[in-house]
């Protein structure tokens, strides 16, 4: 350090500090953040300081010049004794300054994590690279289009006239209030019938899944019905995953035109004209098993439905016809769709939900392009809310979205709970190797843990442990409703009652799909029979469906733990 | 000898509340002051003086006013507060037990620390 200072020099009130040792007060005043009257007390006392100093070695026969270095090199870094001295003259400042301080830091703090919390809820973007629904429409495709039912579908629910409002979703009986409504829906729907007829016949249901086809499918059917269409202009959201968007509005078309059949077989049971009846029931069934080849979970459950629904109905129809079924009629029963249906059409089949999910993915995470990416929280926020996830609003799925597993987690998590269920799905309600595979899933169900982790699974993958096991519900009544017309067929031609199923000529499937033993069938004292399932509880209620529970007093099967308390499902008597 | 920083931060307010108990003192004296009673260990630099003191001030512990010098320059002195005296005397009696603590484990050079603290 060169230092130029004035001699001789002495230390009185008029003295001025030399310029290295003046520049140090300064360089620490300035950098140490203070107010003005804060600035004057400590550059006084700092000059005071080095003044002292000075004088000090002055008096010890120090030099000036080498008094002046002693206390340059002596003070330490002007930048840490300025950062110091700030620190310790705030703490020193009054209390109101302290809490205008504190606000405007909570405020400035508040409005950062307000702006992180933003850019978080909308950082990233989807990169949708794979269009599922041309995947899905290609396995409808496979099939050649004079195969397909839907174009014809598509024309008759163009003309079907839909039912008043009023009306609901029962189906009335002859002597019914609204019967003579019903009965003037159905005739207002003549010209459609043959088109029924004529679809049910085709080898699959053919649906081409096309949201834009869809909703001029929805307009036009609210302009025959003189209804509102205006929310069908509405713009599609271009970050939904467009499987979760999907317009199915053929479904509940379907169901409609299930039960206008059913009104139809009611009029002609009406007129005791029973081939026209169970002909019509015939058509429904068909238009019910023709759903089960969609492709989506939903297509199958309608189908499901309306299969239940027709079954049942036929099941009646041939309740009133038992004692005076005819030849013609029991040729009628003969050729339906019921009696000759292949045996596996009714059948759980969920690969589409694969290609759903993958949708889903690739809308709520990032991709890298090698499989992996972070959820974005809010587009999991939008799919969780389409879905109709419970919670407490966006700010909770936000939530989750943070403590999300990544998409690759997620796909390998998702396959791997995918390869348990078809595990189920291969296996009959009755083999006890269902029950492993049932608690996995459910270790996986119960695990918050788990559930939080992979909360876009919970809340997309729909229960098909439960889809499957109401389908193969379904597929019994079919197998049961066989069974009931061979033996009403016996009963017609041998004039009693078969002793057993076994003795049935077509022998039937009679397989109860929760036991996988036959079917349960009693010939009673007075004619009549019993055909029933003993149910999911796995419990003989002796046909009776609404039997209390007994479970102590009879056997039970080391699959109970696995099912409900569900009685006896009887077929037979209506 | 030079003491490791941490462990003169927790000794310093203790020590310069001691020395100024027993007189007002301005920054300059009380360097010199504690680098002499301390034989030399507890020199300060005015980097960590300043800053200490004005946290003593700000807690309350001292407080300060300007006076003239002989010279005719002003000198700010510092002077413990009743409440800083009552903190030196928890501290000091806290800072004996420990001394005797370390004697225990290192000898009797812990005795020359406490005599210098009774003075």
């Amino acid at each position: 350090m060169t230092v130029k200072a004035q001699q001789p020099f002495e230390v009185n009130d008029q003295s001025e500090l030399p310029d290295p040792l003046q520049a140090i007060v300064e360089r620490v005043v300035r950098s140490a953040r203070l107010w003005p009257s804060e600035r004057r007390d400590v550059r006084a006392e700092l000059e005071s300081h080095f003044f002292e100093g000075m004088r000090d070695m002055l008096e010890d026969g120090v030099a000036l010049d080498e008094s002046i270095e002693i206390l340059h090199d002596s003070f330490g870094d002007p930048a840490t004794a300025a950062k110091l001295i700030g620190r310790s003259k705030r703490k020193g400042r009054p209390m109101i300054w302290k809490v205008t301080i504190g606000i405007l830091l909570t405020l400035t703090a508040s409005t950062v994590l307000a702006g992180g919390l933003a850019a978080y809820l909308f950082m990233g973007e989807p990169t949708p690279t794979v269009d599922y629904i041309e995947q899905i429409n290609a396995q409808v495709e496979q099939t050649p289009e004079e195969s397909r039912a839907w174009p014809i579908l598509h024309d008759a629910l163009l003309a079907f006239r839909s039912r008043p409002r009023s009306e609901g979703n029962s189906i009335p009986y002859p002597g019914d209030a609204n019967w003579r409504d019903a009965v003037a829906w159905v005739l207002s729907n003549q010209n459609i019938m043959p088109l029924l007829e004529e679809a049910s016949t085709k080898e699959t249901y053919g649906f081409i899944y096309d949201n834009r086809v869809s909703l001029e499918f929805i307009r036009q059917r609210a302009i025959l019905n003189g209804e509102d269409n205006a929310a069908m202009d509405e713009v599609p959201d271009p970050l939904m995953p467009p499987t979760l968007s999907l317009l199915l509005p053929n479904l509940s078309e379907m169901r409609e035109m299930a039960r206008m059949l059913i009104v139809d077989s009611r009029m002609h049971m009406q007129n005791d004209d029973f081939g026209h009846a169970f002909h019509s029931l015939d058509i429904a069934l068909r238009l019910g098993t023709l759903l089960m080849s969609g492709e989506t979970i939903i297509d199958q459950l309608v189908g499901r439905a309306i299969i239940e629904m027709s079954l049942g109905e036929m099941l009646d129809t041939v309740d009133a016809y038992q004692n005076s079924l005819t030849e013609d009629d029991l040729d009628v029963i003969a050729a339906s769709h019921l009696m000759t249906m292949a045996p596996d059409v009714i059948r759980p089949r969920f690969e589409g939900e694969q290609l759903m999910f993958r949708d889903v993915v690739q809308y709520v995470f990032t991709d890298d392009g090698k499989g992996n990416g972070r959820p974005i929280p809010s587009q999991f926020a939008k799919v969780c809310s389409i879905m109709g996830v419970k919670g407490d609003g966006d700010i909770e799925f936000l939530a989750k979205a943070a403590v999300h597993a990544d998409r690759r987690e997620t796909l390998d998590q998702y396959a791997w709970l995918w390869d348990r269920m078809a595990e189920l799905r291969n296996l009959p309600l009755y083999d006890s190797r269902r029950a492993t595979t049932v608690e996995v899933l459910d270790a996986f169900n119960k695990n918050p843990e788990k559930r939080g982790r992979f909360a876009l699974i919970a809340n997309v993958l729909p229960d098909l442990s439960r889809a499957d096991r109401m389908i193969r519900e379904t597929a019994m009544t079919q197998r049961a409703a066989v069974v009931v017309l061979d033996i009403l067929e016996f009963k017609a031609k041998h004039g009693e009652l078969p002793a057993r199923l076994g003795m049935l000529e077509q022998k039937p499937d009679a397989t109860d799909a929760y036991s996988g033993l036959n079917l349960r069938y009693t010939v009673l004292d007075d004619g009549e029979f019993t055909l029933y399932s003993i149910g999911e509880n796995l419990i003989d209620d002796g046909g009776n469906a609404e039997a209390t529970d007994q479970a102590d007093e009879v056997e039970v099967s080391d699959q109970a733990d696995e099912v409900s308390t569900a009685d006896d499902i009887v077929y037979w008597p209506r | 000898m030079q003491l490791e920083r941490e462990l003169l931060k927790g000794v310093l307010p203790l020590a310069v509340l001691r020395l100024l108990r027993r007189r007002p003192m301005y920054g300059y004296e009380l360097v010199n002051e504690m680098s002499k009673r301390s034989d030399g260990v507890l020199k300060l630099g005015q980097s960590t003086l300043y800053p200490l003191l004005y946290n003593l001030e700000a807690q309350g512990l001292v407080e300060s006013d300007w006076q003239s010098s002989e010279n005719g320059r002003k000198r700010k002195y510092y002077k413990p507060t009743d409440k800083g005296i009552k903190r030196l005397e928890r501290d000091l009696t806290q800072w004996e037990a420990l001394v005797r603590g370390m004697h225990e484990l290192v000898g009797p050079a812990a005795d020359m620390q406490l005599a210098w603290i009774r003075q």
